[in-house]
């Protein structure tokens, strides 16, 4: 935690300017299984979309928060959530066009909106209605013009909860999406 | 440092600004003139002025702390709103103060 508020700590230079802020949608697959007590699950394909905000607070740091739609699980159960992502990052040019590379880790919880198991091990009323897990990243990002951007976001997500009352079993996943984003304004 | 101080690469310093200008924010040179508002007309943002100081830097062949572009903006440009503020021309400044600071070519 205190990196991350290091890290969004705002620079008085930018403030007398106001802190940058931006909005867009972002979409994509996810590949991800559950794993937990030495066995994991195999893994399934699934889908995810939603918006995020954000803001830059100096030269680098960028905070951010999604609200996803998100499908999780492995093999035969499949977990669908929205989930809440805090993000922080920092973003360096890559001096070549518009190209900007940005890291960021995270804390996100996600709450059950559906379940589906095909399996008799596996029950989905023993779901969790919450769970929290880590995400890692990295984003490859280029500008439109007048701020707007797009990007490609690679995630890797580590389940810190069971998704589970009855089972040591939490989801870890990788996720492809691709964005794009406005600038919102000045705060 | 380019033996020259007026030129950058071999082009005269307020072209090479411009090309940098018109490259790191994705628009069209000709729309770069001394007077646009980079961020008010042109749409830059802070991650943009890094890139723009990374690259003068490079051209320049001198370290420029980022803090130092912070400095120039506060010095030249003080009380008054960035967003309109800063323009083509401020940026020319910025890299002859460079060039200055820098000293003559060993």
């Amino acid at each position: 935690l205190v990196p991350i508020v290091a890290l969004l700590a705002a620079s008085p230079a930018l403030a007398q300017n106001g802190l940058e802020t931006f909005l867009g949608v972002l979409g994509g697959a996810t590949v991800g299984d559950m794993s937990g007590g030495g066995i994991s699950t195999d893994s399934r394909w699934g889908g995810t979309a939603g918006l995020f905000v954000g803001l830059r607070t100096n030269w680098y740091a960028v905070g951010s928060i999604e609200v996803s739609w998100i499908q999780k699980g492995g093999e035969r159960t499949r977990l669908d959530y929205i989930e809440v992502p805090v993000l922080a990052g920092a973003t360096i040019p890559a001096m070549t066009g518009s190209l900007r590379f940005r890291g960021y880790v995270g804390i996100a919880p996600a709450f059950k909106i559906g379940c589906r198991s095909d399996t008799v091990l596996l029950d989905c009323d023993d779901v969790k209605n919450t769970e929290w897990s880590l995400p890692l990243g990295f984003m490859v990002l280029t500008r439109l013009g007048r701020g707007q951007f797009i990007g490609l976001d690679l995630r890797y997500s580590l389940g810190l909860s069971d998704v589970f009352e009855n089972a040591e079993l939490g989801n870890r996943s990788l996720q492809f999406r691709g964005l794009i984003g406005m600038p919102l304004g000045r705060s | 440092m380019p033996d020259d101080p007026s030129l950058v690469g071999g082009r005269e310093l307020r072209t090479f600004v411009r090309e940098v200008i018109a490259d790191v924010l994705m628009v069209a040179p000709e729309a770069v003139t001394p007077d646009s508002r980079l961020v008010a007309d042109l749409g830059a943002e802070s991650i943009d002025f890094l890139d723009l100081i990374f690259r003068i830097e490079e051209a320049l062949g001198v370290k420029i702390p980022p803090d130092r572009w912070s400095q120039f903006v506060a010095e030249r440009l003080p009380d008054r709103n960035l967003v309109t503020a800063i323009t083509t021309e401020t940026v020319v400044e910025f890299a002859e103060r460079e060039i200055r600071l820098a000293g003559p070519p060993a």
